[in-house]
């Protein structure tokens, strides 16, 4: 018996062990360029920084907020993220609504027609030109319109609302209220928890995606967001990007290492503040999602 | 009052005895439910079932100005003239070895994880690792690639270290070595992605009766034994359904990250058919040529789903459907 709990000692040690090891690799990558982008930019070209800047400087982050082009970016990002995020909310909210209705005429068909692209989608050619012939690419809309709702939030929401009990609506239907009205002041007030989560995943999406501006919105004016334009910093298809915001801020040591470095933390912040809520509606989400879908 | 009872009857139509009324009829008393849906099922439409539609200019030479309609019908010229090309071969054996690692090393260390993980005890420990385990997974593709590619640059900690252990002499351009190149893409994409693939395990883990490990414990079982012999088969169902589904992705790899780690001394191994479309297609502007390889990428993947499927039932009789 002596034996048998001492292998499981050497167990526990080598399994915590590995799983600090594990959580180490998962943070070091930010905290390594967290570092770097509070380092004057030349300086850091030197190598041997690990954890803590060695000249600390803030060049790199006031660069975001000085280049014109970078603050459009940062303007666009959060513009995308706002619009986006609402839109989204009030069509999946209402399709949502509409499928918790038992007799509604054509549910059947109405659903299969919003599962049906979570597993078939078209290639990016024809999505471009469809968006081409309705005018989008190139414009702001490319990034609202195709998002507007997805399946997967109808049915997190649907769920939702189903569990709300209906006695509440049949007193509010006896008092003469409409459907609309039902809707917005008893269903929704009574879903803030479903609607906080379906809008942090929305928010995190617009925040994060770039492909869109890449693919329908190749010459858009002014519609880069900050996580496109770092994009392209690494696809090497921006390095005009570098000498212009340097000369205009006769930044001289910024480098395009830097300079993507406070990117991203400019980016990856926002998303690490939100976490701590993101995490805990999303396992929840992934079951929810599992089990209907 | 009338009004009020008017609305509740329209609701519960059971408690009126008149004639059954007609479809029509129901769908004009719930036009505001209607009104709700129907603009958002239109969108559905145009947004992703005319572009499925649009698939149709694989088959034609199309022409911008002639449009769906009118573009002339040339077959499967796109097909053959892809398949006989230089490019073919090469592309799709990026793409399947790419994603053929990262399917196996992706379920392999997220399985791990999900089993230690479900090994410790400190609660507040395993918290705190299972939280930041899926961080990764929100965080942007973009920054996910400069992390990485800072990371491994030649003022890098990793080179720093190497160097500063004098384990090699100068920096190692490892984004340069195309040899290095699937390796490093599939290390990152575990890095990326492997918390969020092991939640569905860790829930089956969690799913397992406890009977089970004590009736193996009382029988002197280890805990490596307990893992081996009850945990993992009994979350073979789930490795299995999660294979096969996953198995769907095989022609299709993961199109951001071969986008963002795509540079120019690594190009014969990291172009994969979605990268190749896009430079094919949106660059170059052969539409039509280009939708034929996603289609042919869209196809093979279907077709691939259905044989796996079969295969599996009929060896392990689980399957999707």
């Amino acid at each position: 018996m002596n034996n048998f709990s001492k292998s499981d000692q050497i167990f526990n040690i080598v399994l915590y062990t590995i799983m600090a090891v594990f959580g180490f690799i998962v943070l070091y990558p930010f905290i390594y360029l967290l570092a770097v982008s509070l380092n004057e930019g030349m300086d850091a070209l030197k190598g041997g920084i690990y954890f803590f800047p060695r000249r600390f400087s803030l060049e790199n982050y006031l660069i975001i907020f000085n280049d014109k082009r970078l603050l459009n970016a940062t303007f666009i990002s959060v513009a995308r993220t706002v619009v986006g995020t609402l839109a989204s909310l009030i069509c999946t909210s209402l399709v949502a609504y509409a499928f918790t209705k038992k007799d509604l005429i054509g549910r059947k068909i109405y659903n299969t027609i919003f599962i049906l692209p979570m597993y078939v989608t078209a290639g990016i050619i024809p999505n471009y030109l469809i968006y081409k012939m309705f005018g989008m690419t190139n414009t702001f809309w490319i990034y609202i319109i195709p998002n507007l709702t997805w399946a997967y939030f109808i049915i997190i929401m649907r769920t939702f609302f189903e569990d709300i009990p209906p006695a509440i609506q049949e007193s509010a239907i006896i008092d003469g209220a409409g459907d609309f009205m039902i809707f917005v002041r008893i269903i929704l007030p009574l879903s803030l928890p479903v609607i906080a989560a379906v809008a942090l995943f929305n928010a995190v999406f617009q925040w994060n995606y770039w492909l869109d501006t890449i693919l329908y919105a190749p010459r858009g004016k002014n519609l880069d967001t900050l996580i496109s334009l770092l994009a392209k910093m690494l696809t090497e298809q921006q390095s005009g990007l570098i000498s212009q915001a340097a000369a205009t801020r006769k930044a001289r040591f910024l480098t395009p290492e830097a300079l993507r470095a406070s990117m991203t933390m400019v980016t990856t912040l926002p998303i690490i503040l939100v976490y701590p809520f993101l995490q805990k509606y999303f396992v929840k989400g992934i079951m929810i999602g599992a089990v209907k879908g | 009052m009338k009004g009020n009872m008017d609305h509740y009857l329209d609701r519960h139509p059971e408690n009126l005895v008149i004639s059954k009324p007609t479809r029509f009829q129901l769908f004009l008393k719930q036009k505001s439910i209607q009104l709700m849906v129907l603009p958002l099922v239109i969108w559905c439409i145009a947004m992703f079932y005319l572009p499925l539609f649009g698939n149709i200019i694989a088959f034609q030479d199309y022409k911008i100005h002639q449009g769906f309609l009118k573009s002339k019908f040339v077959g499967l010229k796109h097909f053959i003239s892809f398949f006989t090309g230089n490019d073919c071969l090469l592309i799709i054996r990026n793409t399947l070895v790419i994603s053929i690692l990262q399917l196996i090393f992706g379920t392999v260390f997220a399985i791990v994880f999900a089993i230690l993980l479900n090994e410790i005890r400190l609660l507040w420990f395993k918290k705190t690792v299972q939280t930041l385990s899926y961080l990764p997974y929100f965080i942007s593709w973009a920054v996910c690639a400069n992390l990485f590619i800072t990371l491994l640059g030649d003022t890098g900690p990793i080179n720093g270290l190497l160097v500063s252990f004098h384990i090699i002499d100068e920096p190692y351009l490892f984004l340069s070595k195309s040899e290095l190149y699937w390796p490093i893409v599939t290390l990152q994409n575990i890095w990326k992605n492997m918390g969020f693939n092991a939640i569905i395990y860790i829930a089956a883990i969690v799913g397992i009766s406890q009977e089970l490990y004590e009736a193996a414990y009382v029988d002197g079982a280890g805990r490596l034994k307990r893992i081996w012999h009850i945990t993992l088969p009994c979350i073979a169902p789930t490795i299995a359904v999660l294979l096969i589904m996953n198995s769907g992705q095989i022609l299709i790899a993961d199109f951001e990250q071969q986008f963002l780690m795509f540079n120019s001394s690594n190009m014969n191994v990291s172009e994969i058919i979605s990268t190749y479309v896009y430079k094919i297609g949106l660059k170059a502007g052969q539409y039509s040529f280009a939708t034929a390889v996603s289609m042919f990428q869209s196809i093979v993947s279907i077709i691939v789903v259905f044989a796996v499927n079969k295969v599996s039932k009929r060896i392990s009789g689980i399957g999707l459907w």
